[in-house]
């Protein structure tokens, strides 16, 4: 390449680099300022500005995208919280988020030359599971057996949400969480398919089977010879309703009662 | 158990697996469920999942992958048709400053693409989720996450005259969310149908829908 050309070439290459990083910078900004100026809600929270701005600072030493706590100012303020209550659970965030970090960095996501972090959206989603008391550890292993995997990111996140949903309506142990999570992983499975644990759990329970019964033949039974949702499906609709669920009637041809909803599975929410 | 059940089956099967995404698989799983007992017996439950599917209205899913084979023999067809000129030295001159330009600044929109695409994630798509919730005595009801920035009565349910509120809105697959309903303006309850929930810091609960 001829020297004046290669002269032209590097100033634009810079310049192009610099604005790049220019507006890198500016898109962080300072999302606490932006946010008092910006939401007519923040007007109430105008005393606690100070100790805002060491939370934003000290999550801020720590890599907490401080967009993660805008968001939570946004939903304390729509609350109409107390200042007091706001700063509080602001820095609970802090600590929660904090350890979110820890654990998406040991389980190498966002491990690349373009995002040397975890997304946003990642560190938020380990900390909503924290936050509904899923462990450290189990995240932390269901992140690192889905990392290096094709897709494996997207399911390991989406199994500690099933598990979520299921040890909402379930007494599941960690170690049958960790298993169940794991098979989800390997299943082949659609990721937003496998929120149908927590229903496929439900169905099974309205037909007076037992935890046990559910988590291990049902659940992780099926998981681990390869099948779905559909196969449980099934295996729940195969076994003998254990007690009916409502009185019954007094009618000469007694049936045997069924769901209240006739024994469907209902996800109510999406179409 | 008839033929066309065993398609059923297969296609069910290969749904699950991830295997079978297309509309048409998808559309003859829900409607042959519709017509059969037994299928909709044993598959009536995934019936909405599988609709889900079927409802991926963005079209920036297909924007993600490779363009197709059609573009590409397009693309390098026109360039074997295209003459080459002799450039004169008026345009070399230009060119000089020109092309380096250009590839700079294309360099920088794959750049910026690329870091945008691992900031957002892999996952475009969107889904419809149907939010209701019974509020008989209620004036007003509004649906509030972080979908929305928390903002009250934006998204506002319409009511269906037996104490009962509906709203369908747009949310990106592969998401987590936290949101709430807002009652007249004043009471924050959660969602009664939502399988996860959360305490939300704030002496509240909020619910938790990952899609």
């Amino acid at each position: 390449m001829p020297d004046t050309v290669r002269a032209r070439i590097v100033p634009v290459f810079v310049l192009c680099f610099l604005m790049l990083a220019a507006g890198a910078a500016a898109s962080r900004g300072d999302e606490l300022a932006e946010w008092y100026r910006s939401d007519p809600r923040a007007a109430t929270y105008v005393g606690a500005r100070d100790e805002l701005s060491r939370i934003f600072s000290q999550a801020g030493q720590q890599h907490i995208p401080a967009a993660l706590l805008t968001d939570r100012l946004r939903e304390g303020a729509a609350k109409r919280v107390p200042a007091d209550r706001m700063t509080g659970a602001l820095r609970a965030d802090v600590e929660v988020l904090s350890r979110a970090s820890r654990i998406v960095s040991r389980a190498g996501l966002g491990g690349n030359l373009l995002s040397p972090g975890a997304s946003d959206e990642e560190l938020r989603e380990v900390g909503i599971y924290l936050r509904a008391g899923l462990p450290d550890r189990l995240i932390s292993e269901l992140l690192s057996g889905g990392s290096g995997v094709r897709g494996g990111r997207e399911s390991a996140l989406a199994a500690c949400g099933a598990i979520m949903d299921l040890r909402a309506v379930a007494p599941v142990e960690d170690a049958d969480s960790l298993q169940i999570g794991r098979l989800l992983i390997a299943s082949g499975m659609q990721p937003s398919g496998y929120s149908s644990l927590a229903l496929v759990y439900g169905l099974g329970m309205s037909r007076g089977m037992s935890r046990d019964n559910l988590v291990h033949d049902v659940i992780i039974n099926t998981l681990s010879m390869g099948g779905g949702v559909a196969i449980m499906n099934q295996k729940i609709r195969s076994t003998p309703i254990a007690q009916p669920l409502s009185p019954p009637k007094p009618a000469p041809r007694a049936r045997p009662s069924r769901p209240p909803s006739g024994g469907h599975l209902h996800p109510p929410h999406q179409n | 158990m008839n033929e066309t059940c065993r398609r059923v089956d297969d296609a069910v099967t290969s749904w699950e697996r991830g295997e079978a995404s297309d509309s048409q698989s998808l559309f003859f799983i829900i409607n042959h469920a519709r017509a059969c007992a037994r299928c909709e017996r044993v598959y009536g439950a995934l019936i909405p999942l599988i609709r889900r599917d079927t409802g991926q209205s963005s079209g920036l899913g297909s924007a993600a992958g490779e363009p197709s084979s059609g573009f590409t023999d397009s693309v390098l067809g026109t360039a074997e048709r295209r003459k080459v000129h002799r450039f004169s030295g008026s345009v070399m001159r230009t060119a000089r400053w020109v092309l380096p330009l250009a590839g700079s600044v294309a360099l920088l929109l794959g750049v910026g693409s690329l870091v945008l695409q691992a900031r957002l994630g892999s996952q475009s798509s969107e889904v419809m989720v149907h939010f209701t919730v019974e509020a008989p005595s209620a004036s007003q009801v509004s649906l509030a996450g972080d979908f929305n920035g928390w903002r009250p009565n934006e998204l506002n349910l319409k009511s269906l005259n037996n104490g009962v509120w509906e709203i369908t809105v747009a949310l990106r697959r592969g998401a987590i969310y936290t949101y709430d309903f807002l009652i007249d303006g004043e009471q924050w309850v959660p969602d009664p149908h939502s399988e996860s929930r959360l305490d939300d810091g704030f002496g509240g609960v909020s619910s938790v829908l990952r899609l």
